[in-house]
């Protein structure tokens, strides 16, 4: 088989999978591109949910009080799950990659970018987080420039406690899911929100990089050219940069 | 914030402004990936020009 023009690595952010880039691919790759894309570790197929979200009734304090399943995944799991797709997709191109990550994925797209800086074209950051060396993602959602996002009004629980981000993804509260439309989806139709919605997992790991993906800087030195790509809502405040992520 | 990651970095960053959601990929997959096909083409040029 003749290799494409070149292949993209599509990196979903926090709480979502790959089923963001549904809309995407196709576009890509009937203009000659390979697009490949991935549920991270703790995401999509491989996310587990808290065990009491299937109590009944409900019960919301033990919801936002129990230690995630995603507590112990770490930076280094996700790391090496993109290092292997993007090694798949530089087979298919000739190492020809476009790396991108959206929100909170540009923290995994950094980490990975500085094991295989040879593999890439470019590293895309789309809406994504371009963090100082070893910033975690817990760190980041609390940094200042976050202080006007929307999405930290979702989060449930103490994070240092329970071990991860939560969301309550599944919430019918309608000013809660009033919210997660604002911070995600502004701009998509009710029944887009509802199937994007329905795809979200609950909890994102806090887990400080390991010792694969600490971030060394190596990418900066690098040939490999970055792409900030600002998604600027009309609706919310622009956080002018790279740290205007919600998620 | 990306003016200063990009002076740390010695100017290698190049920013694409798409007037959007948070999730383009949804409301705009049409606009991203006519970005992400531009990034792509201009890397692919620059890879070449790099090789002469």
């Amino acid at each position: 088989m003749s290799a494409t023009k070149a292949a993209f690595v599509l990196v979903h952010g926090g709480w979502h999978n790959h089923s963001a880039w549904d809309k995407v691919t196709p576009i890509l790759e009937a203009n000659g591109f390979a697009a490949l894309t991935i549920d991270l570790p703790g995401a999509g197929v491989n996310a587990i949910s808290p065990t009491s979200l299937g109590l009944r009734p409900f019960d919301h304090a033990a919801f936002v009080a129990e230690r995630s399943p995603s507590a112990d995944i770490t930076q280094a799991e996700r790391t090496q799950a993109v290092v292997a797709l993007v090694k798949e997709a530089a087979s298919l191109s000739d190492s020809r990659v476009i790396l991108l990550g959206h929100s909170a994925g540009g923290m995994t797209i950094s980490a990975v970018a500085e094991q295989v800086p040879g593999l890439l074209l470019a590293v895309v950051y789309l809406s994504g987080f371009l963090v100082p060396n070893g910033m975690p993602l817990l760190a980041m959602l609390q940094h200042e420039s976050m202080s006007s996002a929307l999405s930290p009004r979702l989060f449930v629980g103490n994070p240092g406690i329970i071990g991860a981000t939560r969301i309550d993804a599944g919430s019918t509260d309608e000013a809660y899911r009033s919210l997660l439309k604002a911070s995600f989806y502004a701009d998509v139709s009710e029944s887009e929100f509802e199937h994007a919605a329905s795809q979200l997992h609950h909890d994102e790991s806090n887990r400080r990089p390991g010792p694969i993906g600490d971030y060394t800087g190596k990418i900066w030195d690098s040939a490999t050219a970055l792409y900030p790509l600002h998604a600027r809502s009309r609706d919310s405040v622009d956080r002018s940069g790279s740290y205007d992520c919600d998620g | 914030m990306i003016a200063t990651v990009d002076g740390t970095i010695g100017g290698k960053t190049t920013t694409h402004t798409l007037e959007s959601s948070h999730s383009p990929f949804l409301s705009q997959p049409a606009n991203l990936s006519k970005i992400l096909i531009d990034i792509c083409v201009q890397s692919l040029a620059e890879q070449s020009v790099e090789a002469l």
